[in-house]
């Protein structure tokens, strides 16, 4: 057996070339029991990442090791593949099978099956199910059982609560905070995912654009306050954006819609954009902590974070200036 | 409303005609099952152009108004339409299956003349050739008493000698259809089946999760490929036995026929398996599958003399048939089963469906994909 140590996921080099862009990742890894949350907008290369270090990708140049173990060991010892669990996008079990004999599959393949998780995610209630006619909420959960019942030493899950009403999805994230010993990757969309990760890996266009634990990004990018204000009209949001982005070169702005404008800062920040605004043309305003959901959507969003509103400036403010962070 | 409805018939007819899988069916089928049917049937009726040599041993006017009148009885927009051509020298003894040899005894004529009755017509064919040749060769009976009649003006016993030239037991209606319908049924749970499962879990992306589960997805795929050889023994047994006492198919099976037939089911299932599996080797969607499936199906079914004898086909076309693993498949199966034939015996044929089984596996490895990238 490979000597773990400290490490659990060590990529020296990933490159891979993709249509748009590509991917590219020098000298990152994961430690044993930590939770690594890849987060950016759509095709920004998070799945392709943990397909690559899946083996899953023919033409990735990759090299490094998972668990001690060369990424090309995995893919030809398939007895090592029991200590791996993995939750695919797009990617069904074989039609036909009823749950149950997805439960006897994972039994006979893994030797062993955590009763409790298979409680907890209500799997054992769908055993005389079709697959194919339960619902998505309903397979997904099938989905993380075959990933999570064996409680195996590394996970890699693509978007794990996808589909979860917010009860299982709650649930999924207690048993993974259950598994401390267990090395978790994932692509996350949710701040309820974002929420269990160690260390938040943003991708942006292929390239790793910043890494850290996500409450210190969370800091770091957006700062520690927000104000969230509804105007009446979208003119009035944007004369808000223009006096404010004037003063306050270094804040995070984002508009949701036409009429509504998120800032963020530190405290001073905050509270001198809150003195910009008008009572009269104003139909809501809060203010309060910045939280991982803004984080994310930073993340997502990017340089679009005001694309709505300047949709109706088009020509006049260059849509690139429209975030910037400290 | 007016409006809305163009709108809607617009997008149909863009989505018909962006499928490129429907166009085919819709616009180049037809012309496809007509050439088949053509080339299997012939241009002039049902039971296709038939092929008759004749030997004039007698060579007076008499038998050349008899091979006239022949001619003119297998003429075009007859119920039979025949080619007739006249051999000086046969080449050997035996005529070719599916062609129907009649021979005119010397003293043919004579026989006429001096009112001693008449000498024998000699009709030797394959009596398991297909059902054109048969009828081809019987209706000499009527054509000879026709000739007779009109050449001795008075009413003659008609003397038409028949000749099996099969070297084995002729194959009945039921034994031939029976066989055929039993590699049809490997083929469609073979040969198609396996190909649109393939592709489906490519599709489905399952071959890519089975590839992170601790098995191989080789193995997962010879699971997939074993089970199905099981099923295909399973279901050959069951029309075999169920051909043999529902329908009443006289095979006198005995135990080392069955042992054989059992050989060859497993030959020719692993041929067709595996070319099913090649089949599917790069295909990426279902219903790619499906129409490939079906081209290929639609062609083994006529091409294999599965349901339409081979016989029927033109000489040239019949080589590159005999080729066809199905071809080869059913003729074994015809031999052990019906006729009695040892396993040894078709040795050539399980040699040729092992070369097919192998360039089938080959292929499959140097193409096959397990998920598209």
């Amino acid at each position: 057996m490979a000597d773990v140590g400290e490490t659990s996921v060590q990529v020296d080099s990933l490159a891979l070339e993709l249509e748009k862009f590509e991917l590219r990742i020098d000298n990152w890894s994961v430690r044993r029991g930590d939770c690594a949350a890849f987060v950016g907008r759509n095709g920004s290369g998070k799945t392709t990442v943990l397909e690559s270090i899946l083996g899953l990708r023919k033409d990735a140049q990759l090299r490094g090791s998972l668990l001690g173990y060369r990424f090309t060991e995995w893919k030809q010892r398939a007895a090592l593949r029991q200590r791996l669990g993995v939750l695919l996008q797009r990617a069904g079990l074989p039609e036909g099978l009823y749950v149950k004999d997805i439960i006897a599959l994972h039994r006979n393949l893994y030797h062993r099956s955590s009763a409790a998780i298979l409680d907890a995610l209500g799997v054992g209630g769908l055993a005389n199910q079709a697959y194919e006619r339960i619902s998505r909420g309903e397979q997904q959960r099938v989905d993380l059982f075959m990933s999570l019942a064996h409680e195996p030493e590394l996970l890699i899950l693509d978007e794990p609560f996808t589909g979860l009403d917010s009860r299982f999805a709650h649930v999924t994230a207690g048993i993974l905070k259950g598994l401390s010993n267990t090395t978790i990757l994932m692509a996350c969309h949710s701040e309820l995912e974002l929420s269990l990760a160690d260390n938040m890996v943003w991708m942006d266009a292929g390239k790793i654009r910043d890494s850290g634990h996500p409450q210190a990004l969370r800091t770091k990018m957006l700062g520690d306050y927000r104000l969230h204000v509804s105007f009446r009209t979208g003119a009035c949001a944007l004369d808000f954006i223009t006096t404010l982005r004037q003063q306050f070169k270094q804040t995070y702005v984002r508009a949701e819609g036409e009429t509504e404008v998120i800032v963020a800062g530190d405290k001073s920040i905050v509270s001198a954009a809150q003195s910009l605004v008008g009572e009269g043309y104003i139909t809501a305003l809060q203010y309060g902590p910045t939280s991982l959901a803004d984080l994310l959507n930073c993340c997502a969003r990017g340089e679009s974070a005001l694309d709505s509103l300047l949709d109706q400036e088009r020509g006049t403010v260059k849509p690139a200036a429209g975030v910037q962070y400290a | 409303m007016l409006n809305a409805l163009r709108i809607l018939l617009v997008n149909e007819l863009k989505l018909i005609l962006r499928e490129k899988v429907a166009l085919f069916w819709i616009f180049l089928f037809p012309f496809f099952f007509m050439a088949i049917m053509l080339f299997s049937s012939g241009r002039n009726g049902m039971f296709g152009d038939q092929r008759i040599e004749i030997v004039d041993q007698d060579r007076t006017p008499t038998s050349l108004r008899y091979i006239a009148d022949v001619r003119q009885a297998f003429s075009r927009h007859s119920i039979v339409n025949a080619t007739v051509t006249i051999l000086d020298h046969p080449p050997s003894d035996r005529a070719a299956p599916g062609v129907v040899r009649v021979i005119i005894p010397r003293g043919f004529a004579n026989a006429f003349a001096v009112h001693s009755g008449t000498l024998p017509i000699t009709v030797a064919y394959d009596y398991s050739s297909g059902f054109g040749t048969v009828v081809a060769a019987r209706s000499f009976t009527v054509l000879t008493a026709r000739f007779l009649v009109t050449a001795s003006r008075t009413p003659a016993p008609t003397t038409v000698d028949y000749v099996n030239t099969a070297k084995y037991r002729p194959i009945g209606y039921l034994e031939y259809m029976l066989t055929g319908i039993l590699v049809m049924s490997m083929m469609t749970s073979g040969m198609n089946n396996t190909c649109i499962a393939v592709v489906a879990q490519r599709e489905r992306n399952t071959f890519k999760l089975m590839s992170c589960l601790p098995l191989s997805p080789g193995m997962y795929l010879g699971a997939m490929l074993f089970a199905r050889v099981l099923v295909l023994l399973i279901a050959s047994v069951v029309l075999l036995v169920g051909g043999r006492y529902v329908y009443q198919v006289p095979m006198p099976l005995t135990l080392s026929q069955y042992g054989s037939a059992a050989a060859l089911i497993i030959f020719g299932g692993a041929t067709l398996l595996s070319l099913g599996t090649a089949m599917a080797s790069r295909i990426s969607r279902v219903q790619t599958a499906m129409f490939v499936c079906n081209i290929v199906y639609l062609s083994l079914l006529f091409a294999s003399d599965l349901t339409i004898p081979m016989t029927t086909y033109p000489p040239a076309i019949q080589r590159f048939m005999l080729a066809l693993p199905t071809a080869q498949f059913v003729h074994a199966l015809r031999a052990v089963l019906v006729q009695g034939s040892s396993l040894v015996s078709q040795a050539p044929t399980i040699g040729t469906l092992s070369i097919w089984c192998i360039a089938s596996l080959l292929f499959t490895v140097l193409t096959f994909r397990w998920h598209v990238q």
